[in-house]
Formats: C-alpha cells, sequence, structure tokens
C-alpha cells in the first residue's frame, strides 16, 4: 500500500448507527465509545440521512461498515462505488473502513448479500490484488469481515481459517472478527469455534462484532435480529483471552430494539472485557 | 471449478435460471443440498422483497403481505438489482406497474408507486441554501420584471387521479384503508422536503404554470400568462403572494436577473 502506515487505535465500545435511534442519540448523548455506520447507507446527495450523520459524527468517533465492495467478485471492482466510499471517508473522517470477506454479485447485478468463496489459491491471489488495489486508491488499511456461510464449496483446500489469515497476511489488510459468524458457522459446518481463534494472528484482529442469529431446521441463520446468546459471550471471552480488548461492537439490523436496550447488552461486553482485564491483572 | 464459472452458476441458481450448482457443494445427502442452497435463494427473495415492502408501504397496504409478497416476486425477477446500494432498487417499481400485466390495469397502484418513489427521492435530495423573503425584497423594483427563480432540488411534482395522499396517511398510521377515489380531472401535486422532513400539497394549474414559467422565463413573462386565470391589474399582487407562498415554504434555492429577447 502507497503512504505511511499508522496502528489504529483501540476504540472501546460500540453500536452500529441506525436510523431509528438518530433522534434519541442527539438527545442523549448515551455513553458509546464510537459508532459503526453502514456506508452504502449515506450514499445519498444530502437530507435527512446525511444531516444525522454529521450532527452524530460531532460527538462521536465513527468507523464505516460496507456491504457492497465485493472483493471477491470475478467483475472489475466498481470504480464507482470506491469513488463514493472515498468521499464519504473524506466527510467523516472514520478511524477505520471494513467490509466482508465475500462477493456479492457478478455480471453488474448486486444479490445484496454476502455470498461465501471457495477457500482455494485462485480466491486468495485473486482477493489479494483486489484488496491491495482497494488500498491504494483508499491509501489506507481496509478490516475485512468473516462472513456465515451454509455451503462448503467441493473445490475449497483449505479451511476458513487457513484463507482469511493467508488474505490479511498477503494483502496486509485487517481483521473484523464477528464472533457471532464463527459461531454460525461452526455450528452449520461442523467445527470447533475455538479452533478457529486459535487460528488467526492477533496483530490482524482490529475489531469484533458481537450479534444475534436464529436458527431455521438444522441451520443457523445469521440474521442479526435478536440479542447475544450465552454461548457466543463464551466465545467473545475466549477471543478475549486470544486477541486481548479488541474494539467490540453490537451489530443490530433488523428486529431494533429501543437504544437503552442496545446499551444494557453493550454494557454486558464491556463487563465480559473487565473480567478479562482483571484475570490479565 | 474456477472462480467465475463458481459465480456464474451461483448467481444463476439464486436468479431461478438454470444452473448445475448444486453439484459444486458439499452435502450428507439430498435433502441437506437442497436446504442449504435454498438458505440463500430465500435470503436473496425475501431482503429485497422487503426493501421493496418498506419503500411502498401504501402498496403493500392496499395489496396486503401475500399479494405484495408474489408482486415482488415478479419484479425481482423482471428487475434485478444492478445497484450498489438497496436505495436504488425500486426505483423501477412505477415503470414495471404501468407496463406490466395484469397491474398495469390499475392506475392506482402506477400512481402510488410515483408518490411513495417521489417521498423518497425528496428526502435525501441534494441540501441547497434557501432564498428568504427578505432576500427577495432587498431586489430593485427595476429588476423584478428580469427574474428568474430556481428551486430547491428536493421538489418533486406529479399529477395524480386518485386520493393517493389519504391513502399514504392511512397507512403509515396503520389504519385500515378506505376504498380509493378517483377523480375525473388529474390533480397535481407538489412533494419537497423542508429542512428535513418532506411535506407535500396539491397546486392549482395557475400554481403549475407560475412554478414552471418562473423558473424557465422571467417574473415578467410569468405574468403576461397570469392573464389567463386573473385581470390585469389583480396579476401583480396574485403573482407577488404565489412567491410568498414559495418563500413560506422554504421552496425556492436561488434567483438571477434575466434580459429577456422576447
Amino acid at each position: 500500500m502507497n503512504g505511511v502506515k499508522h496502528k489504529l487505535p483501540y476504540l472501546g465500545f460500540g453500536l452500529g448507527l441506525r436510523p431509528k435511534h438518530y433522534q434519541r442519540i442527539l438527545e442523549t448523548l448515551p455513553t458509546v465509545d464510537w459508532f459503526e455506520i453502514l456506508s452504502e447507507n449515506y450514499f445519498v446527495d444530502g437530507g435527512k440521512p446525511l444531516y444525522y450523520l454529521d450532527k452524530i459524527r460531532h460527538h462521536y468517533p465513527m468507523v464505516m461498515h460496507g456491504v457492497s465492495l465485493s472483493i471477491g467478485s470475478t467483475d472489475p471492482l466498481n470504480q464507482s462505488y470506491l469513488q463514493q466510499l472515498k468521499q464519504l471517508s473524506q466527510r467523516i473522517e472514520p478511524m477505520w473502513i471494513s467490509d466482508h470477506l465475500c462477493w456479492t454479485g457478478i455480471n453488474q447485478l448486486n444479490m445484496h448479500d454476502l455470498l461465501p468463496l471457495p477457500y482455494t489459491e485462485e480466491a486468495i491471489a485473486h482477493v489479494v490484488s483486489r484488496v491491495q488495489q482497494v488500498q491504494d486508491f483508499l491509501g489506507r488499511q481496509i478490516l475485512l469481515e468473516n462472513v456465515s456461510s451454509y455451503i462448503t464449496y467441493q473445490s475449497s483446500e483449505l479451511t476458513e481459517w487457513e484463507f482469511l489469515t493467508e488474505i490479511a497476511e498477503r494483502a496486509d489488510c485487517l481483521i473484523l472478527l464477528d464472533i457471532n459468524n464463527i459461531y454460525v458457522s461452526s455450528h452449520n459446518h461442523h467445527f470447533n469455534p475455538e479452533t478457529y481463534l486459535q487460528a488467526l494472528p492477533k496483530s490482524r484482529v482490529q475489531q469484533f462484532h458481537l450479534a444475534g442469529h436464529s436458527y431455521h431446521d438444522d441451520y443457523i441463520i445469521d440474521t442479526h435480529d435478536a440479542e447475544v446468546i450465552e454461548a457466543v459471550w463464551r466465545l467473545y471471552t475466549k477471543a478475549l483471552q486470544q486477541f486481548g480488548l479488541v474494539s467490540t461492537m453490537i451489530e443490530r439490523d433488523d428486529n431494533i430494539p429501543e437504544l437503552t436496550q442496545l446499551l444494557l447488552e453493550l454494557n454486558q461486553a464491556k463487563q465480559f472485557a473487565e473480567t478479562y482485564q482483571h484475570h490479565e491483572t | 471449478m474456477k472462480l467465475k464459472a463458481l459465480q456464474q452458476d451461483f448467481q444463476a441458481y439464486l436468479l431461478g435460471q438454470s444452473s448445475d450448482f448444486s453439484q459444486a457443494i458439499v452435502a450428507s445427502n439430498h435433502k441437506d443440498n437442497q436446504q442449504r442452497l435454498a438458505i440463500y435463494k430465500n435470503a436473496y427473495q425475501i431482503r429485497l422483497i422487503e426493501i421493496l415492502r418498506k419503500d411502498y408501504p401504501t402498496i403493500n397496504a392496499i395489496l396486503g403481505d401475500k399479494k405484495f409478497s408474489q408482486l415482488g416476486k415478479k419484479y425481482l425477477k423482471a428487475m434485478p438489482s444492478h445497484y450498489y446500494s438497496v436505495r436504488y432498487f425500486g426505483q423501477d417499481f412505477a415503470q414495471f406497474l404501468a407496463t406490466t400485466p395484469p397491474y398495469q390495469q390499475h392506475l392506482l397502484l402506477h400512481e402510488t408507486a410515483e408518490f411513495e418513489w417521489a417521498l423518497g427521492k425528496a428526502l435525501d435530495a441534494k441540501d441547497a441554501p434557501i432564498l428568504t423573503l427578505q432576500q427577495l425584497t432587498q431586489i430593485s423594483p427595476d429588476n423584478w420584471p428580469k427574474l428568474q427563480l430556481k428551486f430547491h432540488p428536493s421538489i418533486q411534482t406529479l399529477t395524480l387521479y386518485h386520493n393517493v395522499n389519504q391513502l399514504w396517511k392511512a397507512a403509515q398510521q396503520d389504519q385500515e384503508l378506505q376504498p380509493p377515489v378517483k377523480r375525473a380531472q388529474a390533480t397535481p401535486w407538489l412533494i419537497w422536503r423542508k429542512g428535513i422532513e418532506i411535506h407535500f400539497r396539491s397546486m392549482t394549474a395557475m400554481e403549475v404554470y407560475s412554478f414552471h414559467a418562473i423558473q424557465s422565463k422571467t417574473f415578467s413573462q410569468m405574468c403576461e400568462g397570469l392573464t389567463q386565470w386573473y385581470d390585469e391589474e389583480q396579476v401583480p399582487v396574485k403573482a407577488i403572494q404565489l412567491i410568498q407562498q414559495w418563500c413560506q415554504d422554504l421552496l425556492i434555492n436561488d434567483y438571477q436577473l434575466i434580459n429577456a429577447t422576447c
């Protein structure tokens, strides 16, 4: 990547910024260390979304989290998308920018889903080259998040954690580790989630996501519409032991509760982290 | 299988096209294979239909959840998303309703889609300064005939035969919708953003004429046309009243003085 690399800071405990909470946040300025925004929600010309974004940014640090970079797609990188991403980053000066290790469509279509990649050398080389292009364009390291998956490709040659590690190391990017997604995939693909955690390079893990999910038949779906479950909290404490304090946020995309309820859930994350710190000292 | 071929097959499967994708995945048995794939296909359809439902709540209220989902599936098949933001997925919905049987027979659906999409466009249209009445009064009386106005970029205009505004309000309040009313004449509507809030109101034919004339011509030329509705001596007062109203509604963005050639 061109330009100087700076170590990204530890931000503490954050929440996903959702329109339902805009007004309440400005009225009460809740104790939240930072907010994560969904980048594409602000790819608009003006009006309400950008009005609230600017107001809330005035009070809180922010990070940008995208869903349409489509880093693994075999379509060319979408230059118009990258331009909008850059413009938004110049507007709000986020602490970092993240997206998912996935693809979202080809032939200029967008399925608006985080589709998994095969864990192959071909896919690694493809993604690494594209991450480097994106990082050069944005002038900063990006974070890639592990997605939940429900299928395993016949062509996969590696485990998911080997694939993620290899890409992060070769592309020199960082990792947004979604603890819930590891749990969901471990259930769907029958692996031990702690094996996943133990395999990742500590220096690359910059952020954690915590979220809820739902059961459908024999599978767990990453719906982000419920509270974090006990098993995911347990995995979070394992992650704290493995990686130390990492900026953590609660991600809720559907069935969004009142802000106070999310703050209670965020407090739980803080308490787990404090317990971990006490153990450390 | 190469990455590109794999993605072609996966996407074809999601789009309901012929695909060998099921053979590309590991599964313990046929049922497991089909269930795992169905998670993706269902998620694709449900996610985008829900986006459409949020963008068009009044159409959902008119049709009911089940019929709206059927309509959403047809739209998704005909108009898969080319956009990197779901914000724009529904932008061809009104056109789809106007041209696709059996929906094309129902003008109400087309009009409602146009109205709801216009509300969304006004909501996140470009920000722009607002010209105040005080600023306008500072223009010298000699220059008023040459005045041309520029309106706020959030403004949307459309004409509706049905009482879509009332249906929209009822749907917003989760009230049961009354039977729609279709008028013999279409009513022009103005939709815009006042600050960050959306407003809409009907317009008279005189206001529609003036709205277009003052943007493309001059105040003086606009006044000439107003004689269709008023006696010549009434025209200046009526024209000024209209501009005052536009100022109060925060509709005017800027002005310039034009030396008219005709």
